[in-house]
């Protein structure tokens, strides 16, 4: 059941600023409210007031700035499997957002409450971890910016000041002869695990690597030492040994028992699906599309 | 969930002993605890928890039974409390053992705890997690207060 609240409409930042700054955690903020009327309504969390910032001016564009792409926090996922400059910069994330949760939440949730909440078992944390992300808190005082790795602290928990705003998220599009791929494994609403891989290949062999996972541990991963492991491969090096290297991201990723699975068992998921992205990420890049079919398995 | 922690203290094990005992002393080591009081001493204990998880608080009562003393050795107890708007229960067994350790001691701790309702299903693993950083937080302050 949903207890009565009063409902904030702040015409500006610094205005929404103002009532969280006076109301601390009296207040939460609103945006599409998927995740948020979630736990309102098992009243998990209590609140007396809403800050709306869904129609604050700019907050939900999508642009292009300075060479990066630049996403408005109140964009929703739909907004962004659609917009124009998504698909020329960073088409992954036009593809991963396509694919996040239902039409229903895709049509209202949006990126940034996606972050804010900061679900462990969410797929934009960790795709965006590949793009080297940033994200921009504003307050009254100021404004800052952190990385997304230092924004996300842990499951349901972020860097975010009681009365900051994050209002856009900004993502740095890979070099020229990059090719990536995001692979998602899940029985439930939510993913049970979720692997973002990119290989930048010239002249044949493999330059610099990405991998992130998200979902098996407090928060998504950027995997270093499995990233460097390709440095010079080539695209039949990737697809012949892609293997050692799903074993050395299960090896090293952080991982904890949670109602998807113990930790060995995400760990091991680990090791399969870091295998699975690379190869249909090192067939993209040779060229080729299409790849093999897993149960409960989305490839994008 | 379950945490096993071994914690080497410079102090002996007498003094270590003697801070367990130390109810306003082991309020100020636990995060989260307030308002800790003497039931019936050795006994029956009462305290209050509260813990943050993202944006969900929990405020629990807690009842603390000493379960078993073997003076000056170690302690067992149980813990037990409702927050009664999260609809969430907390159940913990703790075993606490002192023993010499290279001219100082060593305190074995270890806890076992339940949460169960609503507040459960946000998943085992953040629960765990937190269960973790509370109980190193705890040893931390405890070896502070009892070398100090």
């Amino acid at each position: 059941m949903l207890r009565p609240f009063a409902l904030h409409r702040p015409a500006t930042v610094a205005e929404a600023s103002e009532i969280l700054a006076q109301q601390g955690r009296d207040a939460a903020l609103y945006a599409g409210g998927t995740e948020l009327l979630l736990i309102l309504k098992e009243g998990l969390l209590r609140v007396k007031s809403l800050v709306d910032i869904k129609r604050l001016p700019g907050l939900a564009g999508i642009r292009a700035d300075n060479g990066h792409l630049l996403i408005g926090a109140a964009a929703t996922h739909r907004a962004v499997e659609h917009a124009p400059e998504v698909h020329a910069r960073c088409p992954l994330i036009a593809r991963v957002a396509r694919h996040v949760a239902n039409v229903r939440v895709r049509s209202v949730g949006t990126v940034g409450g996606n972050l804010a909440f900061a679900d462990p078992h969410s797929d934009l944390a960790t795709a965006f971890l590949l793009f080297d992300a940033t994200v921009r808190l504003a307050a009254r005082a100021g404004e800052r910016e952190l990385a997304l790795g230092d924004f996300v602290v842990g499951p349901y928990e972020t860097s975010r000041r009681d009365e900051e705003i994050l209002t856009s998220v900004r993502l740095t599009p890979w070099p020229a002869g990059t090719t990536g791929a995001y692979v998602k494994y899940g029985l439930h609403e939510r993913p049970t695990l979720g692997v973002a891989v990119a290989l930048t290949v010239a002249g044949g062999a493999v330059r610099g690597a990405r991998i992130a996972v998200g979902c098996v541990g407090p928060r998504p991963q950027r995997l270093a030492g499995a990233e460097a492991r390709l440095g010079g491969w080539s695209l039949a090096d990737v697809e012949r040994r892609a293997g050692e290297v799903g074993a050395e991201a299960a090896a090293a990723v952080d991982a904890v028992d949670d109602l998807h699975g113990s930790a060995e068992y995400k760990r091991d998921m680990t090791r399969v699906f870091v295998r699975r992205a690379l190869l249909v990420a090192a067939a993209r890049s040779a060229g080729r599309e299409g790849h093999e079919r897993h149960p409960h398995t989305v490839v994008v | 969930m379950r945490v096993e922690r071994d914690l080497d203290v410079a102090a002996p094990p007498e003094r270590l002993w003697a801070a367990l005992w130390d109810v306003p002393r082991m309020v100020a080591c636990l995060p989260g605890c307030a308002e800790a009081r003497e039931v019936e001493p050795q006994k029956r204990y009462e305290a209050h928890m509260s813990q943050r998880v993202g944006p969900i608080s929990l405020s629990v009562p807690m009842q603390v039974t000493i379960a078993d003393v073997v003076s000056p050795h170690s302690l067992a107890l149980e813990a037990k409390g409702r927050d009664g708007s999260l609809g969430a229960s907390v159940a913990m067994s703790v075993r606490l053992a002192v023993a010499p350790r290279d001219g100082g001691s060593r305190l074995r701790v270890e806890a076992e705890g339940k949460i169960l309702g609503k507040l459960g299903a946000l998943g085992h693993g953040v629960i765990q997690r937190r269960a973790e950083e509370l109980i190193d937080e705890f040893g931390l302050r405890l070896k502070r207060a009892v070398e100090g």
